[in-house]
């Protein structure tokens, strides 16, 4: 998968290391869609996204993660 | 052993606050690979999708199959239960997933069918999750 066949691969996967030390509270109620260590696509409508984001990066697997609202707790 | 590490975050209740993050994979209805980023929640019964991630996924369901789970409080959330692909690491299984018939969950990597399979160890103070094959 995406060169993730690694067996420690949280550490050496360079998008999950990026997005664990960004700060993506401006992005907060979306959707973000991370390549290349950066976003390259946000909003609300995740379908919407993917489907972009495999038009303009057909080989690419999306990886995606949902900004939380600020009042969100984790229960 | 795959290590996941801690995203700080800012909550209006806590101020900062630091949270455990899988990467994981899923597959789509035409096979398609998807990552999702989502917490770790020792204490979530089961792995949480919001309506969005399950929809991208080519998931369906019949009225009839939804059931509704509580929180904490008293809020209920609608979900139907679905058995789905999963990667993490180098591992690939099938877990039951809850999928959230509403947007406003995070995606949430619970226990059922996933901790069973791996020694879970939460490093607080290293800020890593430790996920280490267990023996089936």
């Amino acid at each position: 998968m995406c060169g993730y066949d690694l067996e420690d691969k949280a550490l050496s996967d360079k998008d999950y290391n990026w997005f664990v030390k960004a700060d993506l509270s401006k992005y907060k109620g979306e959707y973000v869609i991370i390549r290349g260590k950066k976003v390259v696509l946000h909003g609300r409508k995740l379908t919407k996204l993917l489907s972009e984001f495999r038009r303009k990066y057909p080989t690419d697997v999306p990886k995606i993660a949902r900004i939380p609202e600020e009042e969100t707790l984790v229960l | 052993m795959i290590t996941f590490k801690y995203k700080k975050e800012k909550s209006d209740l806590l101020g900062t606050i630091y949270r455990p993050v899988a990467e994981v994979g899923f597959k789509d209805k035409d096979g398609n690979l998807l990552v999702s980023f989502m917490y770790i929640d020792s204490g979530a019964d089961i792995t949480l999708i919001p309506r969005a991630l399950g929809e991208s996924l080519g998931l369906q369901f019949d009225e009839k199959e939804i059931e509704e789970i509580k929180g904490v409080g008293a809020a209920t959330v609608p979900i139907i239960i679905r058995k789905m692909w999963l990667k993490l690491g180098k591992h690939e299984f099938e877990a039951r997933i809850a999928w959230a018939l509403e947007e406003n969950v995070p995606p949430l990597l619970g226990r059922l069918d996933i901790f069973n399979r791996f020694e879970v160890r939460f490093k607080e103070k290293e800020k890593v999750v430790q996920f280490m094959p267990a023996k089936l």
